[in-house]
């Protein structure tokens, strides 16, 4: 089955879900008024079910996915700085940027020690003096 | 209306010590970042926003757009000298830039293209100022019913020109729909899929969600792509320049003038066009200069006018696509809707309104823009031999870089953590839909101009009462809504397109 029609069919089940459960659980529900506050997420759920159905019909491989080793190195990256943006506050952001981005140099192919010590120390104390002194932001 | 007054304080206003600092500070960092191949105007512009907050309102607004058209002119660099687009609309100037490089004239080639994008630039301004005024009067005479036959007319042409199909577009439409409904209602005031968190009571933040789309996306991308690319590959070096073979005479450049013309007259339509962008333009302008021209065999081989088409056409486009966001508060492109984005930061409303309550704003800002031209024109002069050292930074550093402006930049501008983890989610967004075809283009402006749709939806139902055979009580409602259900029958999936033109 073409890609492009799994997201056909996606799409109604996603639409179907907001109308049927997603909407009517979060957003106040009132009869007999217009305009009512459900009706303009009601508009993006049946565009989401009248358009997937077109999808679903007319459907056709239009994209390719990239291997699964740079989709894995993808979502490894994003855990990564999701991490350190969730350590930001607790550790401090040189503390927690200075890992990062030699993780990341690391992640990304980098082997040259001078290259991972310049790019994880200097950038970051460098974005960290700029904030700090230039534009009188303290940084956690 | 406006006055004199109002028009000269605005302008003297783009004349402060503090905005011509920063104008020069916005083009240098638009030409420096168009110059690395792989750093977009869009990242630019993305990561500068949150930079911006502790300015005043011109100033800002000036910076940006002075990032944007600094942007257009450093593009050109990496296209001339490594035949590698710093910048998408700078692809068709490495057609005939390239060969003029190869030839030893990669300096005269850069000149060539900072002259021809400084008018397309200037020109564009103009044509802005000219006719924004009249069509900002015409558009305050629409109502409601009018503002959202408008608004489906935009989304349907955004949806079909950008992207991999129509239908995906219109998706991303949806989903836009959809995020912009999170916080509070406009109808009862009760809040909308907050899920209790009272952060988002004020909506999804434009700006954390636009910096994940558009410039983590691309970061984390280029991150992965470093990562399974095969060991050894790297950048060409620049172009040595050749002193004595790099000079341009003013004669030289007049020798183009009607192809310079043309492919102005050609930007500055495509740009008034929401959806279109500066590649399609430069393209556009190339091939039709290509099939206009006595030899066209000599387009491609190093031809001057090969870069006179594209580059004079896609600066037009930075001047004329603010036609349709200052006039109807309709942004055509990404960078448009992340000034829009930029503007609400700062208490503007873009709209036809703007030049009735904001005319001394509107004025100042349109003396930047000339200012912008001008210093476009200075910093490339001296800086263009500098910008083609930058064009081999190594990628890593910068790419870390970005990925640290943005981070710092959101935890300021975004709400904290919170805002941190919704930029973080939205580029996870931006990348499943990059991967399957849905435009992150459609999906930006339909977010921006959700409140205002939804607004002028709810006013339309009030004022009809439901009936909507009210709507034969307005033609022009009709004649765009007409126009809407063409765009659907021209751009639908039916019709085969032109990959080339996605993602303008």
């Amino acid at each position: 089955m073409a890609l492009d029609r799994i997201i056909g069919g996606m799409a109604i089940a996603f639409g179907a879900f907001l109308l049927l459960y997603g909407i009517p659980a979060n957003v106040r529900m009132v009869s007999g008024m217009m305009p009512y506050p459900a009706l303009f997420p009601q508009i993006g759920a049946w565009m989401f079910i009248v358009l997937g159905a077109i999808q679903l019909g007319l459907g056709r491989d239009s994209f390719e996915f990239p291997g699964i080793r740079q989709f894995g190195v993808f979502l490894g990256v994003v855990g990564l700085t999701l991490l350190a943006v969730l350590g930001l506050e607790r550790f401090g952001y040189l503390t927690v940027m200075i890992p990062l981005l030699a993780a990341l140099a690391l992640v990304s192919g980098e082997r040259r020690w001078p290259w991972i010590a310049g790019i994880a120390l200097g950038l970051p104390l460098c974005v960290w003096a700029l904030f700090e002194f230039v534009l009188q932001r303290g940084l956690p | 209306m406006l006055d004199l007054t109002t028009i000269i304080a605005g302008i003297g206003d783009a004349f402060t010590l503090t905005n011509l600092i920063y104008i020069l500070l916005g083009v240098m960092l638009g030409q420096i970042v168009g110059a690395i191949p792989g750093l977009s105007i869009l990242m630019a512009l993305a990561i500068a926003i949150p930079l911006t907050y502790s300015l005043d309102t011109l100033t800002a607004i000036s910076f940006l757009i002075s990032i944007n058209k600094g942007g257009t002119v450093g593009g050109a660099v990496p296209s001339i000298l490594l035949n590698t687009p710093g910048t998408p609309e700078s692809a068709a100037t490495a057609l005939d830039g390239y060969p003029m490089a190869k030839k030893g004239q990669g300096g005269k080639a850069m000149k060539y293209s900072l002259y021809y994008s400084v008018f397309g630039d200037i020109s564009s301004d103009i044509v802005l100022i000219t006719v924004s005024v009249p069509l900002a009067a015409v558009a305050l005479k629409m109502g409601p019913i009018e503002i959202t036959a408008l608004m489906i007319l935009a989304f349907t042409v955004i949806s079909g020109l950008v992207g991999a199909s129509l239908i995906k577009g219109l998706m991303s439409v949806a989903l836009g729909f959809l995020l912009a409904s999170v916080g509070i209602d406009p109808a009862l005031g009760s809040a909308r899929f907050t899920f209790g968190y009272i952060e988002l009571l004020d909506g999804m933040p434009l700006a954390a969600m636009a910096v994940g789309m558009l410039a983590v996306t691309e970061i984390f991308l280029r991150f992965s792509e470093f990562a399974t690319a095969p060991r050894g590959s790297n950048l060409d070096r620049a172009q040595s320049f050749e002193p004595g073979e790099q000079s341009v005479t003013f004669k030289e450049v007049w020798a183009n003038r009607f192809v310079a013309l043309r492919a102005f007259a050609i930007g500055t339509v495509i740009g008034a066009i929401p959806g279109l962008g500066s590649t399609t333009a430069g393209f556009l302008s190339y091939s039709i200069s290509k099939q206009a021209a006595k030899d066209p065999e000599s387009f491609g081989t190093g031809d001057p006018r090969g870069i006179a088409a594209s580059e004079a056409a896609n600066s037009a486009v930075v001047g004329a696509n603010l036609i349709p966001l200052l006039t109807l508060g309709i942004p055509g492109n990404i960078a448009a809707a992340l000034l829009v984005s930029a503007f609400i930061i700062h208490g503007v409303q873009p709209g036809p309104l703007l030049f009735e309550r904001q005319g001394q704003l509107i004025y100042g800002l349109f003396g930047a823009m000339l200012v912008a031209n001008f210093a476009n024109l200075l910093v490339g002069q001296f800086g263009m031999r500098f910008w083609s050292m930058v064009v081999s930074a190594p990628a890593r550093v910068v790419y870390s870089g970005a990925l640290l402006l943005c981070v710092t930049g959101m935890y300021f501008a975004g709400g904290g953590v919170f805002g941190l983890v919704i930029m973080l989610g939205s580029a996870v967004v931006g990348y499943i839909m990059r991967l399957t075809g849905f435009s992150t283009i459609a999906f930006i402006v339909a977010f921006v101009l959700t409140p205002q749709l939804e607004r002028s939806i709810n006013q339309t139902i009030l004022l009809s009462d439901g009936d909507p055979m009210e709507l034969l009580q307005h033609p022009i409602a009709i004649v765009l809504l007409l126009a809407s259900v063409c765009a659907v029958y021209f751009l639908g999936p039916w019709k085969k397109k032109d990959p080339g033109v996605a993602g303008a």
